[in-house]
């Protein structure tokens, strides 16, 4: 490519835009579409997985001591529960604590519990934060194994039902991907198609005086990263907006899924958002321009 | 420089528009390729611009062997032609200035170049005075001198013009000819295919007949030459 050719790529590029402006809009607009769709499918995936992670990694797991032991034997304990892989921290709850966090969740009713500081029926326990979500039922195993462990509890079931529905939607997720990425490709290609078909004999022209295929599909090359990078960063600020207003109104409100915060995540949507489209619009542009080369 | 050897063109079996055609143009020559419609002399011009490749025998234009050239290689080719045609193919959205320019550009020139070479090409063939126009402003003998101006412009060997008076009048299709010659008085090969017997007899030159896929007659001299042999 030539310096002095990239002005003339581009005016020509951006030219065609407008002089297709029906079709350049339809193929923004399933590219918006598109993105919408699959980004919303995994900002779900998102926020499941934070929903798993934080259940798991913000102390799920409580490991009850052996009522027997005193509290020096059950804070002995504490190393050997550090030592099991995919432990991440412990934090060892004496049985005054836990009866003084129970006077906390009572509230006002907290008189109910006054005379067991005397005679505490609670056990001393642990709360465990694990690394791994993965081997989520490997550890509550090998904690269950600790001599002097009576008892322990978690979220297993809730979390392996997520797990499951995280699943799910990473594999709908997927398929939306590969679907509406083909559907964009088939617009943004017949939209590139039509500019073409409008200016198949200039091509011819141009390939007789000595243009390279390079030199033909470039302006449209252009056409299509303009069209795409433009629904990308439209269907970015949609997607924010969308999904901001979202949670605001209820979705924040249903405790059993986290909702993931969309500005930690932004620059990865605009990043993906936009060398998914530039991708998808090159690709379009090639398909459609190749048989028109054919001089 | 152009060189065919033995060269055989099918569309297919049992349709050979080329029949074994031996033929050498040097530099600097003005030839004339005719011959009736259907006698190959299209098939020929084809070849030169590679927009065919040859189904046997060796085709060399310019330094490139069309026969084994790569796809690449072929608008290096035809750079080193300038063509012509009976419907002019201007673009029509573009100004004649800009129909000229657009060949340079494709060459990657200079806006500098651009600018100093075609108004040069454009004066050439008297045309710079309506260099802002639109094709379509133009008469048919003012656009073909447009599309001589594009063939010229990036300066090449050989300038190949396939009916290029096809679509104007007795007037016009002498000026162009004329144009033509003046262009190969400055030292570039031309390769005019035409039918037209009347204004290849205006000329005294080399006159290469083709009937039925065969060359029939080489010669310096008019066409009526080749019909009494």
């Amino acid at each position: 490519m030539n310096r002095h050719n990239i002005v003339y790529f581009f005016r020509e590029g951006i030219k065609s835009i407008f002089s297709h402006g029906f079709m350049s809009l339809a193929s923004v607009t399933v590219m918006i579409t598109c993105l919408l769709l699959t980004g919303t499918a995994l900002l779900l995936v998102l926020s499941v997985n934070l929903t798993i992670e934080s259940m798991v990694t913000l102390g799920d797991i409580r490991a009850y001591v052996d009522e027997t032991y005193t509290r020096e034997e059950a804070e002995a304990l504490e190393n050997k529960l550090r030592m099991i892989e995919n432990v991440s921290g412990v934090d060892f709850i004496p049985n005054d604590r836990a009866l003084e966090e129970m006077r906390d969740e009572f509230g006002t009713d907290s008189w109910l519990l006054d005379g067991l500081e005397y005679d505490n029926p609670l056990r001393h326990s642990y709360r465990i934060m694990v690394v791994n979500i993965d081997e989520y039922d490997q550890t509550i195993a090998d904690i269950e194994s600790v001599q002097g462990i009576a008892d322990v509890h978690s979220s297993r079931e809730s979390v392996n039902k997520l797990s499951v529905i995280r699943n799910i939607l990473g594999t709908v997720s997927l398929s939306l991907m590969v679907l509406l990425g083909a559907v964009a490709v088939v617009i943004i290609s017949n939209t590139i198609k039509l500019a073409t078909f409008d200016r198949r004999e200039e091509i011819a022209i141009m390939k007789m005086i000595g243009a390279t295929d390079g030199f033909i599909r470039f302006p449209f090359i252009i056409e299509s990263v303009i069209l795409s990078q433009v629904a990308a960063l439209i269907a970015f600020g949609l997607q924010w907006l969308a999904y901001n207003y979202i949670v605001s109104i209820g979705l924040s409100s249903i405790e059993l899924i986290e909702m993931i915060d969309f500005s930690t995540v932004k620059y990865y949507f605009l990043g993906g958002f936009m060398s998914t489209a530039f991708v998808f619009g090159v690709l379009g542009s090639i398909i459609s321009i190749r048989k028109f080369l054919k001089v | 420089m152009i060189r065919m050897n033995d060269v055989y063109q099918s569309y297919g079996p049992g349709t050979k528009a080329l029949k074994g055609v031996d033929l050498r143009i040097d530099d600097g020559e003005f030839v004339f390729i005719v011959g009736p419609s259907g006698s190959g002399k299209s098939t020929l011009a084809k070849l030169i611009t590679a927009e065919l490749r040859p189904t046997e025998g060796r085709v060399v234009v310019n330094d490139f062997n069309t026969s084994k050239m790569k796809m690449s290689e072929v608008p290096y080719l035809r750079r080193t032609l300038g063509i012509v045609f009976q419907d002019f193919r201007l673009i029509e959205r573009k100004t004649v200035y800009e129909n000229v320019e657009f060949a340079m550009r494709i060459v990657g020139a200079s806006p500098r170049e651009i600018k100093r070479r075609v108004s040069y090409v454009l004066d050439l063939v008297g045309i710079l005075h309506k260099a802002r126009r639109k094709p379509t402003e133009l008469s048919g003998g003012e656009q073909q001198r447009v599309a001589i101006a594009r063939a010229l412009v990036n300066n090449p060997n050989t300038i190949i013009a396939d009916e290029p008076t096809g679509n104007l009048d007795p007037d016009r299709s002498l000026e162009i000819m004329m144009l033509l010659q003046h262009i190969n008085d400055l030292g570039t090969t031309v390769i005019v295919v035409t039918h037209e017997k009347e204004l290849v007899n205006q000329f005294d030159k080399r006159v290469v007949a083709i009937d039925g896929g065969l060359i029939i007659s080489d010669r310096q001299g008019g066409y009526f030459q080749y019909e009494q042999t």
